[in-house]
């Protein structure tokens, strides 16, 4: 008997109860669909948050300025400038460091003809962009030279540009803060939101020293509100972080058993947490969907041993002329393969349409991968052939003389 | 042309035998089944029959119900084996074969027939003849066209693509014994062919066998109707699980 003769007898048998046969696919079809649509919900949610991380920059720290305390009111990390440039420039001796730059930010309205923006201008150093992993796209970024100078230069973030010039190029073109004219030297490449869903894009870069004397002035000179590090490697970003921590209560002569006046964050870990419980929640969207895939599959060996029982005096005449046991079981197996398949074919589909709805209707980022429509076909016909095996064995044991004899 | 009826034409015989032919068809020696009784005594159903039956003969076997002839054709036809004794088909000892070579023999060498004609609704007429050529690994094409031929043997070359359900209840019995014919078996067996058929189909279906008979073919018949028993060569009686008698008969063709 070739495999041609056992599918065709499949078919027949199936279609000789087409009602059934839907319905029961229909459970696969509701499994699978599920499957590749929540697993494209799920990725979807983690290519997001993989996004923000890389647009974050990788390997990073941010350091920041100790908490002022006012009368017994503790003021919050930041708000007293215990932070110097002079600082950074030690952190960057360190052996594990990649890359520093201090940051000293204000808000600010910049202005460009008739069009106007207010947006944070952070002043820093020209490391920055390499600290951030963050390229610009026309133009070029400011130089240690504009720094030591304090010219009066600044690169635009995309918000900031588009605002302020439209499709404009900006570069080479001039925009006014507080009544100065700045002459724009470049424009950053597009970030996109952070995890916690601020714009990135809008914000502009100037010299740290220009944004310090000549635009904001400063009430403790030489002081930065943060200073972002980037280390060497993921590996090396615990020992970064302890010779960072060793340097600066050095560097501010804290004594042992005294509390730092700076905090060290590794935001890429928390960037790690936050994909950690993405995949936890696409996982979970999985299992959800994967119980769907299984109830479908109950619902294949139960129909499936309802048709053994009915056929029961079929299998016996097949025997009698000559089926073997093998023979019977393969064709019931087989019957529950196509079912199962012919079902997760339908799913594959009708997942990959809602997914497809999803992002129309609901604008949320649904990623389709080829390995999780395989994924779901093969969890499919593994189902198909598990939940067959059952009811096709038991065909195959049935005795002639008795299923002859059923009526 | 047979002046005598059919009782002066027969001649008592008894032809049991304790030492079967070796070279015959079917041999049966002192062939026993017991079915397991739940929690007593198993009861014995055949009590070690001893016979044998030759290539090309036609053997009815009657017997009132109950009486185990229905156990004995399951175990002719190597439907089930017997408890203790041997049963050999064309030399085979069926004692020790397992299901698959059980099922092997069947498709080889026997052919069945059964009163309620028991062919697959689902299937035309022509597969249903096919069928059997299926599970013996033959292909499509051969299979179709032995079938085709087969068909047109008994009666029914037209009617190949209909289904089942739209035959009469004599052309669905010949399209079994089309589909019993498919593998050139030497042996077919029928039980009660003609129970579920009114007396005119009964006596063409009759004529079917005769004439397949007289072509060569093996057959052995369960009835319980003496008109059908008499088409037979030979009329074995069973009671209570015991051969009561062998008769020899002269074939009784249709008037």
């Amino acid at each position: 008997m070739t495999l041609t003769d056992t599918l065709e007898e499949s078919f027949q048998a199936m279609g000789g109860n087409r009602l059934r046969t839907m319905l029961t696919m229909l459970g696969m079809i509701i499994g699978v669909g599920a499957v590749v649509l929540m697993l494209a919900v799920g990725q979807g949610a983690q290519s997001m948050v993989t996004e923000s991380i890389a647009s974050m920059g990788s390997n990073l720290f941010i350091v920041l300025s100790g908490s002022s305390t006012s009368g017994g009111v503790r003021m919050g990390g930041g708000t007293i400038p215990t932070l110097t440039a002079a600082d950074a420039q030690a952190i960057d001796e360190l052996a594990d460091v990649a890359a520093v730059a201090p940051i000293s930010p204000n808000n600010a309205q910049m202005v460009h003809g008739p069009n106007n923006w207010t947006s944070m201008i952070g002043g820093t150093t020209p490391p920055i962009f390499d600290v951030r992993d963050w390229a610009v796209v026309s133009g070029a970024g400011f130089t240690d030279n504009d720094v030591r100078s304090a010219t009066r230069v600044v690169v635009l973030g995309q918000t900031v540009a588009h605002n302020l010039f439209g499709e404009e190029d900006p570069v080479g073109k001039t925009v006014r803060i507080k009544n100065s004219p700045f002459l724009v030297v470049g424009v950053l490449a597009p970030k996109g939101q952070s995890l916690d869903g601020r714009d990135q894009d809008d914000t502009a870069l100037m010299p740290l020293t220009t944004a310090q004397r000549q635009l904001f002035g400063n009430q403790f000179p030489g002081m930065v509100r943060f200073i972002m590090v980037k280390a060497v490697s993921e590996k090396a970003m615990d020992r970064a972080e302890r010779q960072i921590n060793e340097l600066l209560r050095q560097r501010h002569r804290i004594r042992e058993g005294q509390d730092d006046d700076f905090t060290v964050r590794n935001l890429t870990a928390l960037a790690a947490t936050a994909a950690i419980a993405t995949r936890a929640m696409s996982m979970m969207l999985g299992a959800i969907a994967g119980i769907s895939l299984l109830v479908g599959g109950i619902g294949i060996m139960n129909i499936m041993l309802v048709s053994v029982t009915e056929r029961t005096r079929e299998i016996g005449i097949r025997m009698a002329i000559g089926a073997r046991r093998r023979q019977v079981m393969v064709q019931f197996l087989i019957e529950a393969l196509i079912i199962s398949l012919a079902g997760s074919l339908i799913g594959v589909g009708l997942g990959v349409g809602g997914a497809w709805l999803v992002a129309e209707v609901l604008g949320m980022t649904v990623v389709v991968t080829l390995g999780s429509i395989l994924l779901s076909f093969g969890v499919a016909a593994a189902v198909g052939i598990f939940f067959g095996f059952y009811p096709a064995r038991k065909a195959a044991q049935l005795r002639p003389i008795e299923a002859l004899r059923y009526q | 042309m047979m002046a005598a009826t059919g009782e002066s034409a027969r001649s008592l015989r008894d032809i049991q035998s304790k030492r079967p032919d070796p070279a015959a068809l079917i041999q049966a020696r002192d062939l026993r089944k017991n079915y397991p009784l739940a929690g007593g005594e198993p009861l014995p159903v055949l009590h070690g029959l001893d016979f044998s039956i030759e290539a090309g003969d036609f053997v009815a076997i009657m017997g009132p119900s109950g009486s185990g002839k229905s156990t004995l054709m399951n175990i002719l036809g190597c439907l089930d084996v017997p408890s203790s004794g041997h049963y050999l088909l064309n030399g085979t000892d069926t004692a020790g074969l397992n299901p698959d070579q059980l099922a092997d023999l069947r498709n080889r060498l026997i052919g069945f027939v059964f009163q309620g004609f028991n062919l697959l609704p689902r299937k035309n007429v022509l597969d249903n003849v096919a069928l059997p050529l299926v599970y013996a690994g033959v292909r499509r094409a051969e299979r179709e066209e032995v079938a085709r031929r087969i068909l047109t043997r008994v009666g029914l070359g037209d009617r190949i693509r209909y289904w089942p359900n739209q035959l009469s209840g004599g052309q669905q019995q010949r399209v079994a014994i089309a589909r019993a014919l498919a593998n050139s078996p030497r042996l077919i067996l029928a039980d009660e062919p003609t129970g579920n058929l009114d007396t005119h189909t009964s006596e063409d279906i009759l004529a079917l066998f005769g004439e397949l008979n007289r072509q060569g073919l093996t057959i052995v018949l369960v009835t319980h109707e003496a008109d059908v028993a008499r088409r037979a060569h030979r009329i074995m009686s069973i009671v209570d699980g015991r051969i009561a008698g062998i008769l020899r008969n002269i074939p009784h063709d249709a008037d």
